[in-house]
């Protein structure tokens, strides 16, 4: 008999102290990551928990049966067949940034502290009682720092920054998550239950970086390398999404649903306007990549606010599902190419990146084609989401739907801009004068290999998204707590 | 105020004694007792952090030299108001948590006020540190009259020693080779 959190969190966090040990040998480190991580995915989809599984490696070997718990120190971890789903997208989406990580140079650190990343994540999904999940959270922040700011680089005021937002976060929703069984046992004393909302709301704003608690991430998406940022702000906002879902539901069976539900729709809409119109008025890419990340976290935000609607569809989860495929692809090929532009250009403000495109296409490529698509460009991955967004938030409310078609819109103009800069003739005080040595691609082959595949995996879901989306959103249909 | 670094992790050590003594009234002394150990643990690491690493020691004694005569009233006038919030908020907390005694609440509330305020006037490494842990210790002296269970206590004190380890990698980050 084997415990399912024993396959999932324990071996992957061995593995991942193991590596860190040995991370000088980089590439083999990163290999056995990378087959860690797909091998724990293939398990999740292939395995189910709690069923006589046969083993035909031999005859005589009996059928072994994968148990859903694991009780540490009183207090149980549960994987069960719900879960499977979502451990399949945590370890196939770390297993897809650490197929980049060595083409980006994002450090040997990167590799066992992202396995790390892994485990704690699928820890904080499977503890019981959920208030847990938000200490392990804060853990992943703690490991998070070495990624975000590598040995030998300045220490970035972000990072104390993203620090101290997650580490007060965790406190909100610790206190907030205490009130709500002591308001279920006393009939529904609504101005508590109002208040402990309030509580774990504001606890979730820190760690999802909502305005006024994003400025780390503009700050660190200056400084940062931007792989490894786009690494933490997708995996991070993804996990944190997925346990807050779990306090959605218990909030959604009480009489404060409503106001909640307004509240994440108000918060979302916010956050993909501010965040769009920010993007459009930077000069510095890395800024625009921050407060496109900042427009992505308000729309999952508001693919949650959905599920309020009385007619309740799993499709509106499931869009907060789907939306991870078009989200992390797109941000994975933004944080590369960025990285791959500052390699060469030193810095990411606009007068230093003029012209770049001839020297780099591929990563110029990258950069604008991840930008339009999470702008929601149609033809590209995110647009086929979008449109179903669009139209059912405007079923609900035409205003906001054309709000947050605005921020999309204010995104793609800082997609254009970004374009004019990276594509127009270099000035003369432009740092070294890419554009003057004439058109060439200057990028590794392997970097060539992965920016041209990330490319094309953008028009491909875009053009053709029933390949790809169904089963994502059909998680839905699997996830526990279905809505109000 | 205080920018000496050495005087600041002193004092992270007495405050987490506060701290032990103030959880002692809810938790059992095993729990409690790890906290302290938690807490003293933080202040070694931060204090090898520093000890290691030279010109960071000479940097930053440089620094708290000019800064400490021009801000010594700002910082004192402004700690007073963090005092005083606290006074006002402790009823609220004597009224939300049912378990709390009085000095729990002033302690745990003036903890939280004067950590946020730590944090909220510096970027340097050391004394944000020194202003989250702070600010927990304050949080987890309220927190441990509602919530006994020995896994939160353990996950809190891990968070308060990956906090010190954090602010310590930050501290060194700087003057490391690649790992």
């Amino acid at each position: 008999m084997i415990r399912a959190p024993v396959i999932w969190i324990l071996v992957p966090g061995v593995i991942a102290l193991i590596l860190y040990i040995f991370r000088r040998w980089e590439r083999v480190t990163l290999a056995i990551a990378i087959l860690t991580t797909l091998v724990l995915a293939g398990m999740a989809w292939q395995f189910p928990i709690g069923e006589a599984i046969p083993i035909r490696l031999w005859p005589g070997i009996p059928s072994q049966r994968i148990e859903a718990d694991l009780i540490v120190l009183g207090r149980s971890f549960v994987i069960d067949n719900a879960t499977r789903p979502m451990l399949m997208l945590i370890y196939l989406a770390i297993g897809f940034w650490l197929g980049g990580a060595y083409a980006a140079r994002a450090g040997r650190l990167f590799t066992p502290l992202g396995l790390g990343v892994a485990a704690l994540l699928v820890a904080a999904l499977a503890v019981r009682p959920t208030l847990y999940s938000a200490l392990l959270v804060e853990t992943v922040a703690l490991v998070c720092v070495p990624i975000l700011s590598p040995p030998g680089e300045p220490t970035m005021r972000g990072v104390i920054r993203f620090l101290a937002f997650q580490t007060i976060g965790m406190c909100f929703i610790l206190l907030g998550d205490w009130w709500i069984p002591l308001v279920e046992a006393s009939a529904l004393d609504a101005t508590r239950l109002l208040q402990s909302a309030a509580l774990i709301g504001l606890g979730f704003a820190l760690l999802e970086a909502v305005f006024p608690f994003h400025t780390w991430v503009p700050m660190l998406a200056e400084q940062a390398h931007p792989y490894s940022l786009t690494f933490v702000l997708f995996i991070l906002p993804m996990v944190i999404g997925l346990v807050g879902l779990n306090y959605l539901d218990r909030f959604s069976q009480t009489s404060v649903a409503p106001i909640v539900y307004d509240g994440l729709r108000l918060g979302g809409t916010f956050l993909v306007v501010v965040g769009g119109l920010w993007a459009a008025l930077q000069s510095h890419l890395g800024r625009i990549m921050g407060f496109a990340v900042i427009t992505q976290i308000g729309i999952s935000l508001t693919t949650l606010s959905l599920r309020a609607d009385t007619t309740y569809d799993p499709l509106y989860l499931g869009l907060f599902f789907a939306w991870l495929l078009p989200q992390g692809l797109s941000m994975a090929l933004w944080g590369f190419s960025l990285y791959i532009i500052k390699s060469k250009a030193g810095d990411l403000h606009f007068h230093n990146v003029q012209g770049v495109i001839r020297q780099l296409p591929l990563a110029a490529t990258g950069l604008i084609t991840s930008n339009l698509s999470l702008a929601g460009l149609p033809l590209l991955a995110s647009f086929p989401l979008s449109v179903i967004l669009w139209s059912a938030l405007s079923q609900q409310s035409l205003s906001t739907a054309l709000v947050l078609l605005s921020g999309s819109a204010s995104l793609m103009i800082a997609g254009l801009r970004s374009m004019a800069v990276l594509t127009m003739t270099p000035g003369k005080d432009t740092p070294e004068a890419p554009g003057d040595q004439g058109w060439r691609i200057s990028e590794e082959r392997f970097q060539i290999a992965l920016l041209a595949t990330g490319c094309l995996a953008l028009f491909v879901i875009g053009l053709m998204p029933q390949l790809f989306l169904p089963p994502l959103i059909n998680m839905a249909f699997t996830y526990p707590n279905p809505g109000p | 105020m205080i920018t000496d670094w050495r005087y600041g992790i002193l004092i992270l050590a007495i405050q987490y004694i506060g701290v032990f003594l103030l959880t002692l009234i809810q938790l059992p002394l095993t729990m409690a007792v790890v906290k302290l150990v938690a807490g003293w643990m933080a202040g070694a690491v931060l204090g090898m952090a520093m000890v290691s690493i030279p010109d960071l020691r000479q940097e930053m004694e440089g620094e708290s030299g000019k800064r400490l005569v021009a801000s010594r009233p700002f910082y004192l006038i402004a700690a007073m108001l963090v005092a005083m919030v606290v006074i006002s908020l402790a009823d609220f907390a004597l009224a939300w948590f049912p378990d709390i005694q009085p000095e729990q609440a002033l302690g745990g509330l003036f903890l939280i006020g004067m950590g946020l305020f730590k944090l909220g006037f510096t970027v340097q490494p050391l004394q944000a540190t020194l202003g989250l842990l702070t600010a927990l210790s304050g949080f987890e002296i309220i927190y441990a009259t509602i919530e006994t269970s020995a896994l939160v206590v353990g996950l809190l004190a891990g968070i308060t020693l990956g906090l010190a380890l954090a602010g310590a990698y930050l501290l060194m980050a700087p003057h490391m080779e690649e790992a």
